[in-house]
């Protein structure tokens, strides 16, 4: 890590620079200070929503005035943002107001939909309106809260509606485009980058969360059929990844028909397949992949972390016996390791002693 | 502010022409050789640990087909392939561990199939100790800290188990108060050893096992500390003594004796929540008011302003 000043002279001695040095703004937060400060909000809005029904009880009673009202305190919230945005104080108040203003506007949305809740619509209807709030709300926290609550609201509208396998795919290529973007759209990194980690925790969630609703279905209705094409929502990850690395060795410049893109777009193929019987193995291989063709350290420790929690969890998922689930993690574990020695005997053979380094 | 970040923000200002082109020219984005390393590491690692948790599904499927012989000489043939391999490859390279770690898991999956096969009547608990028992000579000789982890959450486990069977003489409600205090204390003399050795041993020097170490320390004397102020007539108190000093020594720690803004951060959470269930304690309790809720929530949102503020000025400090 160089100083400011001596990135900015190298970059500008390598003509990467538009004008003078801007000034050094904010100092860039810890991502553990935020999750700090986000448990704190939504702690917070937790009492405010207390605060709001036991002392205009009406609020809470009328699907309106809860609608309208957490619409307004969404919109104050929005204000305190853009009027002080380098304010600790109010910048945590318009987040913790804004956490309860947007649980107001959910109570309002299924309060609208009350005859229609077992459907999917009510969740669409949220996870559009937490997918605007991403793109307007000016602070890092609520961006990757509400991207966050945006992939999960859309994952269980996609459930609801019976279209099981499409949520984990559609946020899959969701993570991957933010990811593989994040550079090209660096003019709007305050948008992109939050809404990255946001759409990438969903979707940790919502692979994960896969193995025991599907298995607590499984256990509770014994006539549960999986939805159509069960094995779809994995294919579609598994596609997700292809896509990604095909992207990442077409920026390396490796031509798409040369043998070791090819090969090495087979191994990841094979990964893909091997996660069909075992959710999330394409999915957290993608995630940190990503995060190290972005240098970011922090997307590369969730895609490990994801990846031990799918092996971990893949203990509990009732759709196979444990002999079963033995074979299919054995054959995961093979493809894995033959990827590792194709990778570095014949994709991108080296010397002995740049592994051992 | 790391590069990356330097780059982004002023790319967000208009001051960057090519972000990918900066992002390669600072050094952020991988080369050739590192994306060889970090898929080698990647690779090697996800797969080791999906052959043991396949040989760990396997036996605990108990399959019946296969005979208690079979069984046996089929995990300790692995056991011996994993133990060759970290003896061929040495402790130095990235596969000899990966061997260890197999090996390590592999002795809990025999361990088991042991119990398993002969009902020796022991608990579950006596497992997990034996393996961490067993385990232990590894686990010093293999010099890495995911090993070490390993170890420390078999531990952890033994424990829970331990006070699952023996509630203990108070019953159900000092069994929770005891397990946490066990908890508690052992997961901080490990992070304690951690730390003193870190300074001497370089392979101990990653942060990543210390953090988690004092997660769970901090949760569990966290957590000692709201069950005593939600129960205090039914607990021992002890915790309204440990847990302002669990609070003055890790601020020693990690700020004056060192800078780890991670575990600040959790500090910082850890103190919110319990000031939260203070005031909720006294300001809720029977007499649920409006005011109370509001009050209860300014305090928070200033902490966490207070925090927030208090914890980038530290940050800054470390970049001076």
């Amino acid at each position: 890590m160089s100083s400011a000043p001596e990135l900015w002279s190298k970059l500008a001695s390598a003509g990467l620079t538009a004008g003078d040095m801007p000034e050094i703004g904010e100092a860039h937060t810890p991502w553990y200070v935020r999750v700090m400060l986000g448990i704190a909000g939504l702690i917070a809005a937790g009492f405010l929503l207390g605060f709001v029904g036991i002392g205009f009880a009406f609020v809470m009673q009328s699907r309106n005035a809860s609608l309208a009202v957490g619409l307004m305190v969404i919109a104050a919230a929005y204000a305190v943002f853009r009027a002080a945005p380098r304010s600790d104080f109010t910048s945590m108040f318009a987040l913790a107001v804004s956490f309860a203003g947007q649980a107001l506007v959910a109570f309002g949305v299924f309060g609208f939909f009350a005859r229609h809740l077992t459907g999917g619509l009510p969740f669409a209807v949220i996870a559009v309106f937490q997918a605007v709030l991403a793109v307007v709300m000016p602070n890092f926290i609520h961006r990757a809260a509400s991207a966050y609550a945006a992939g999960l609201a859309f994952a269980y509208a996609c459930d609801a509606s019976g279209a099981h396998f499409v949520a984990a795919g559609v946020v899959a290529a969701a993570v991957a485009a933010a990811w593989l973007n994040e550079a090209r759209l660096g003019k709007l990194h305050a948008v992109v980058t939050p809404i990255g980690y946001g759409l990438t925790l969903s979707f940790m969630q919502i692979e994960g969360s896969a193995f025991f609703i599907h298995s607590l279905a499984m256990m509770f209705r014994p006539r549960f059929v999986p939805g159509a094409w069960p094995w779809a929502g994995e294919a579609f990850v598994a596609a997700a990844l292809i896509v990604s690395v095909w992207v990442l060795l077409k920026r390396a410049g490796w031509p798409l028909f040369a043998p070791r893109t090819l090969l090495a777009l087979i191994a990841v193929l094979a990964v893909g397949a091997a996660s069909f019987k075992a959710p999330g193995i394409a999915g957290g291989l993608m995630i940190a992949l990503l995060g190290f063709s972005n240098g970011n350290r922090v997307l590369v420790g969730l895609g490990i972390a994801a990846l031990l929690f799918y092996v971990s969890g893949y203990y509990y998922l009732l759709d196979a016996t444990l002999l079963v689930k033995s074979g299919v993690l054995m054959a995961t574990g093979a493809v894995l390791l033959a990827a590792r020695w194709l990778v570095l005997n014949v994709v991108m053979p080296g010397s002995k002693e740049q592994v051992d380094a | 502010m790391s590069d990356r970040h330097s780059i982004l923000a002023w790319s967000g200002q208009g001051a960057i022409t090519d972000v990918q082109a900066a992002l390669d020219v600072a050094g952020v984005l991988p080369a050739a050789r590192d994306w060889r390393v970090f898929l080698d590491r990647l690779l090697l690692w996800s797969g080791a640990v999906a052959l043991a948790a396949a040989v760990v599904f396997f036996i605990a499927h108990n399959w019946n087909d296969l005979g208690r012989f079979a069984k046996f000489g089929l995990v300790g043939l692995l056991l011996i392939v994993a133990v060759i391999g970290y003896w061929r490859l040495g402790v130095d390279r990235a596969a000899g561990k990966a061997s260890l770690l197999v090996a390590s898991i592999l002795l809990g999956a025999l361990l088991a199939l042991f119990g398993q096969t002969y009902q020796t009547g022991a608990d579950t608990w006596e497992l997990f100790a034996n393996w961490a028992v067993l385990m232990a000579p590894w686990v010093i000789v293999g010099r890495f800290a995911g090993l070490w982890m390993l170890w420390v959450a078999v531990a952890n486990a033994a424990i829970v188990l331990y006070f699952q069977v023996f509630p203990g003489f108070f019953g159900i409600v000092f069994s929770t108060e005891r397990q946490l205090w066990t908890l508690f204390a052992f997961n901080t003399a490990v992070l304690l050893g951690w730390e003193l050795a870190g300074r001497r041993v370089s392979w101990l020097d990653e942060r990543w096992a210390p953090r988690l170490l004092a997660i769970a320390s901090g949760a569990t004397v966290t957590l000692l500390m709201i069950q005593t102020i939600f129960d205090w007539r039914e607990t021992s108190a002890t915790a309204l003594i440990a847990y302002p000093v669990w609070v003055a020594c890790a601020y020693g720690a990690y700020r004056v004796l060192m800078r780890d803004l991670f575990v600040l951060a959790g500090g910082c959470l850890s103190a919110i929540v319990v000031v939260t269930a203070f005031l909720a304690r006294h300001l809720l309790n029977g007499r649920a008011e409006a005011g109370g809720f509001l009050f209860i929530a300014m305090v928070v949102i200033a902490m966490a302003a207070a925090s927030g503020w208090w914890l980038k000025q530290v940050a800054r400090e470390e970049r001076a």
